[in-house]
């Protein structure tokens, strides 16, 4: 490398500061005005986080999101180059340093997942999906889901509650996250397990009910009834309506 | 796209660019880093101006000033994109946004020193080997110098001329750094490499005190600026030049206004060079 020992340490430090607020560089031109640094480097992280996680930040009180804000900026060393992605490794820091018990938030990671799930759907690069828009539902015919949704298993019910109420609902809740097509609109649905046993199959590999139906019956040790046959038909179709899954090619 | 004025494009005024028949910016730019690996609503937006408008990038997190490696897995997915909407500008600013492993998201001032114009030089010629494209880099905005060994007019006139690569000159980030660092920025433009610049940029400023302006982008242009622009056209061959707004973006007539009076100021000039050269 051509750049110097000290120019480099030099660089390090101005960047640590910016991001710590501790100890700048000694040797600057005017000292008294590098705080402004610090300032807008902080500002494009609370501005980009506030945007990504509306919901948690109106949640917690201020200095909780300020010392989440502090934390995540000194000892989180961000990777991606796009900041709209920024928040994503913020959920990430906010989960693995378990800030949830330390702030005994314990719905604090559900929701902040919640909410970049909805960013994350929102964004998703396109794909072309081979999808059969002219074709009506049928029990064989081969399903692919939606190529932008993603499953979300919850803790607590923060999907339709506020987090503080979801505390005391503790159980095991399953969200799917999906864009539709045409608007880019993205919608939240709750899912029993069975319901993600089907879409997750078909998410696998494109299949028709009746390829899929008897598997993931087995896996719950269901006798294919009328009635459970029924549902899982009338679950597919609502599916295809509400373009959680598509008719495919 | 000589003497052609754009504007940055921007999500909070997007539908202006597509539905606003009174609004017809020459060109757009855009940051790439916003845009690479986007898809849906957003991806749509951008699709629909990239059929109205050329575009260029002026992006934000290559860090050609950082002590860290260069990001390829960046650069790759940046070729891609410059390809897919026949970008013909790429501009890059003189600065640092990466150090220690992590992104700030904000532009830093590299210290003016000889090691660091072999470093930045080395880095740029990379960049352009690997796009096969100049790089057009942007004198910044600082609001200190970090341990200078050198002057910041030494540093970025080095920096062209041992990389090889073109200058976006920014006139609103000389008026700034003239005013913050007490320098003449006319004298300053004057001694720039000008037959080096690809590009202009031109934008509003805050004044936060009394010996203290900051590049916000967030205020309409002053005369000042505007009269340095004047002068600084002047001096050079017909360039493509851009108006910056990223916040507090007002009724877009005043966009307008500002564009035409970048016109003008370019017509007057370098149409009438034009016309009494031919």
């Amino acid at each position: 490398m051509l750049l110097q020992a000290d120019t480099k340490q030099i660089q390090d430090k101005l960047a640590h500061y910016c991001l710590t607020d501790i100890d700048p560089p000694a040797d600057l031109s005017r000292p008294e005005v590098v705080k402004h640094y610090r300032r807008l480097i902080s500002n494009v992280f609370r501005t980009t986080l506030e945007l990504a996680y509306p919901i948690t930040e109106e949640w917690l009180n201020s200095e909780e999101w300020d010392y989440l804000l502090s934390e995540f900026m000194a000892k989180h060393k961000s990777q991606t180059p796009s900041v709209w992605k920024m928040p994503q490794e913020f959920a990430e820091f906010i989960t693995d340093s378990d800030y949830a018990t330390e702030l005994n938030k314990p719905t604090l990671n559900d929701l902040i997942w919640l909410e970049w799930y909805e960013i994350e759907v929102h964004t998703m690069s396109d794909i072309d999906e081979p999808v059969d828009k002219n074709s009506d539902f049928s029990i064989d015919k081969t399903l692919s889901v939606n190529p932008y949704h993603r499953f979300l298993q919850l803790e607590y019910p923060v999907h339709k509650m506020n987090a503080s109420e979801a505390k005391n609902k503790k159980g095991n809740y399953y969200v799917l996250i999906y864009r539709l097509i045409e608007s880019g609109q993205v919608r939240f649905v709750e899912l029993s397990p069975l319901h993600v046993a089907l879409l997750q199959k078909i998410s696998e590999k494109p299949a028709s009910l009746n390829q899929i139906a008897p598997i993931v019956g087995s896996m719950f040790g269901l006798d294919m009834t009328k009635e459970i046959r029924e549902h899982m038909e009338y679950f597919c179709f609502d599916c295809v309506r509400k373009n959680i899954a598509f008719i495919s090619k | 796209m000589a003497t052609e004025i754009g504007i940055g494009f921007r999500r909070n005024f997007a539908d202006e660019f597509i539905v606003n028949k009174n609004f017809h910016p020459d060109f757009i730019e855009l940051a790439p880093e916003n845009w690479i690996e986007m898809g849906g609503y957003w991806r749509k937006k951008l699709d629909a101006v990239a059929e109205k408008y050329p575009i260029t990038c002026h992006g934000l997190s290559l860090s050609i000033g950082s002590p860290d490696d260069l990001d390829m897995d960046f650069l790759k997915k940046l070729k891609a994109f410059l390809k897919q909407y026949d970008v013909q500008i790429y501009s890059e600013h003189l600065s640092f946004a990466k150090a220690d492993n992590a992104h700030l998201y904000d532009l830093l001032p590299i210290p003016f020193r000889k090691d660091a114009v072999k470093h930045v030089a080395e880095r740029i010629r990379m960049v352009q080997d690997y796009l096969e494209r100049p790089l057009v880099i942007e004198n910044v905005s600082y609001y200190t110098s970090v341990a200078a060994q050198m002057s910041e007019l030494e540093f970025i006139s080095q920096v062209i001329s041992e990389s090889g690569c073109q200058l976006l000159l920014d006139v609103n980030n000389v008026y700034v750094n003239a005013f913050n660092h007490q320098y003449e920025p006319r004298e300053f433009i004057a001694a720039l490499p000008l037959d080096r610049v690809a590009y202009i940029h031109m934008a509003g400023h805050e004044k936060v005190s009394d010996d203290l302006i900051i590049d916000t982008h967030g205020e309409a242009i002053i005369d000042p600026v505007y009269d340095l622009f004047d002068y600084t056209v002047q001096l050079m061959q017909p360039v493509p030049v851009l108006l910056e707004r990223d916040f507090n973006i007002p009724e877009t007539k005043e966009l307008i206004n500002e564009m035409n009076a970048l016109k003008a100021i370019v017509s007057k000039h370098w149409e009438a060079k034009h016309v009494t050269s031919s």
